[in-house]
């Protein structure tokens, strides 16, 4: 039997249909590609505010050479804590005292009598404003991670985020009492803290507390045993809320009695009325670098805001506009 | 007989990634078929910028890149920024408050106010959109990770060719793993 020969262009037409057949075929297995991939997460619309919100104008830094915690100011200086570290610096920002420490400082307050409060991990240290290490309280808990303390006249709060407790101790360092736990029937609840930010204050008009529930959104108003009298606050992506899963991470009071706060996520600072009502923009949030975190707060009582601003190590400061 | 090499990831991707039982057996099996090759794909966390490449750009027609969950760094949060839309009013399960375009994270109850999330691999296409959400709004435990049960290891790895933050690299078969801020 006669073998039959297939020409040569018929064995390359073949080829070629073959090859575009394969190129169909893997191109209609393809997902979407193109200029816009489909599945873009664009977070940065969430950053813009409108210039007519910001309330405030930066009007100094002070840069420090530290990785930077807690902050703090009174009538004529600014206490801030790095790691292993406490500064002081007079009103223009020069340094006034360098103090080592023996632990990372996460927080610091300062009474009328000028003693100095370092929230250890899981304990407070009290120093004199020449920088002497003059008491060492006692271990609150092995699981302490303390994130925020205040002082009043007669009392010092703790906010612990480990145990996600307030403590409430004499200024002698001896425990009175804590509270923080859920219950439902007195409307209380229980904090919520799912990343290690948790704050609390001292009303500057009342002297009752004002405690950050961050996994709630809110910011809690109780008096000084603990007992819940309200709350505001509110989760939203928007300027009136507070964003992502655990926010505001920071607060602090204005002379008036008005509310500052930092969120972390989106990173922004804000002024809320005493009734918990939105005013206006402090720091808007394409002013930080991203993955900001640990914006901590202070009002002097001039109402300039001081802000720290850990990505950069500087204490930014603000006045109103 | 399973080898060493296999039982030393089976264990340490266990605990260090939460990841299921049955895809560890996987990847185990996947890592001693490839063991000739020695290193393999992977991606570093910390340089991923979550372009949504990997979804669109893998070899294959469903992403060897899924997202994986470091469980001891998340929060369990109510409103999760890896699970829920941005501007979500509540914080439910309904299809339009959620995030992932494939419904791949699933959102268990534990106890007032806390929730689980964990990932259904199979529905999962590597997008990235939850590890955004999660870095930008949570605690950063969600990431993605180049599932080696699944990658067929190509010699040029075609998403790495266009992923615009420099991500993925070549790491030993032994550590074929990359957590985040530990890379
Ligand atoms: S292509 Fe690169 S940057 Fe984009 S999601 Fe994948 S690893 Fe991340
Ligand atoms: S959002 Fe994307 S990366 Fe995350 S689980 Fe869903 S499909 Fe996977
Ligand atoms: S090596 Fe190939 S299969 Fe693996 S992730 Fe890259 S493109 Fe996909």
């Amino acid at each position: 039997m006669k073998k039959r020969v297939i020409p040569n262009d018929v064995i390359i037409v073949m080829v070629v249909m073959v090859v575009i057949a394969t190129v169909a075929v893997v191109r209609m297995r393809q997902k979407p590609k193109g200029d816009v991939n489909p599945y873009k997460y664009d977070i940065e619309q969430y950053k813009k505010v409108d210039m007519a919100l910001i309330g405030y104008c930066e009007v100094a830094e002070i840069k420090i050479d530290a990785e930077l915690y807690g902050l703090a100011v009174d009538d004529d200086q600014i206490y801030v804590t790095g790691d292993k570290l406490l500064l002081l610096f007079d009103k223009n920002g020069a340094e006034t005292k360098r103090i080592e420490l023996d632990g990372a400082a996460k927080c610091v307050t300062v009474d009328a009598d000028k003693k100095i409060y370092l929230g250890m991990a899981d304990h407070v240290e009290v120093y004199s404003a020449d920088g002497n290490c003059i008491d060492r309280w006692k271990t609150i808990n092995k699981k302490s991670i303390i994130t925020s303390i205040a002082v009043s006249e007669s009392s010092l709060f703790v906010a612990d985020a480990g145990t996600r407790q307030v403590y409430r101790f004499d200024k002698d360092g001896s425990l009175r009492s804590s509270f923080g736990e859920k219950d439902e029937q007195a409307g209380v609840p229980g904090f919520v803290i799912p990343s290690p930010y948790f704050d609390l204050l001292i009303d500057r008009t009342d002297q009752s507390l004002w405690v950050v529930n961050p996994g709630h959104r809110q910011i809690e108003n109780y008096d000084e045993d603990g007992r819940f009298k309200k709350a505001w606050g509110a989760s939203s992506i928007k300027l009136l809320g507070f964003s992502g899963c655990c926010n505001p991470s920071h607060l602090a009071m204005m002379p008036d009695g008005s509310f500052v706060t930092s969120e972390k996520g989106l990173v922004r600072v804000k002024v809320y009325n005493h009734d918990g009502e939105f005013v206006n923009v402090v720091v808007p949030p394409n002013s930080f670098d991203e993955h900001t975190v640990g914006v901590d707060l202070a009002v002097d009582s001039t109402g300039r805001i001081f802000v720290l601003d850990s990505s950069r190590s500087v204490v930014r400061v603000f006045e109103k506009k | 007989m399973m080898s060493d090499k296999k039982k030393k990831l089976t264990r340490r991707d266990m605990l260090r990634l939460g990841l299921s039982a049955g895809a560890v057996v996987g990847l185990g099996a996947t890592v001693v078929s490839k063991s000739a090759t020695k290193t393999v794909w992977q991606i570093d966390p910390d340089k991923c910028v979550q372009c949504g490449k990997c979804a669109t750009d893998c070899v294959l027609e469903l992403s060897a890149v899924k997202c994986v969950h470091a469980y001891a760094v998340c929060g369990y949060c109510e409103l999760c920024g890896g699970y829920h839309r941005p501007d979500a009013t509540k914080t439910d399960t309904a299809a339009e408050s959620q995030l992932c375009p494939t419904s791949a994270l699933e959102r268990t109850f534990i106890e007032d106010p806390y929730y689980q999330y964990s990932v259904k691999e199979e529905l999962c296409i590597g997008c990235a959109k939850c590890v955004k959400g999660c870095d930008a709004f949570g605690n950063g435990s969600l990431f993605l990770q180049v599932r080696h049960d699944r990658c067929v290891n190509c010699n040029e790895c075609s998403i790495a060719r266009v992923c615009p933050s420099d991500a993925f690299k070549r790491v030993p078969i032994e550590e074929p793993y990359l957590l985040k801020g530990k890379a």
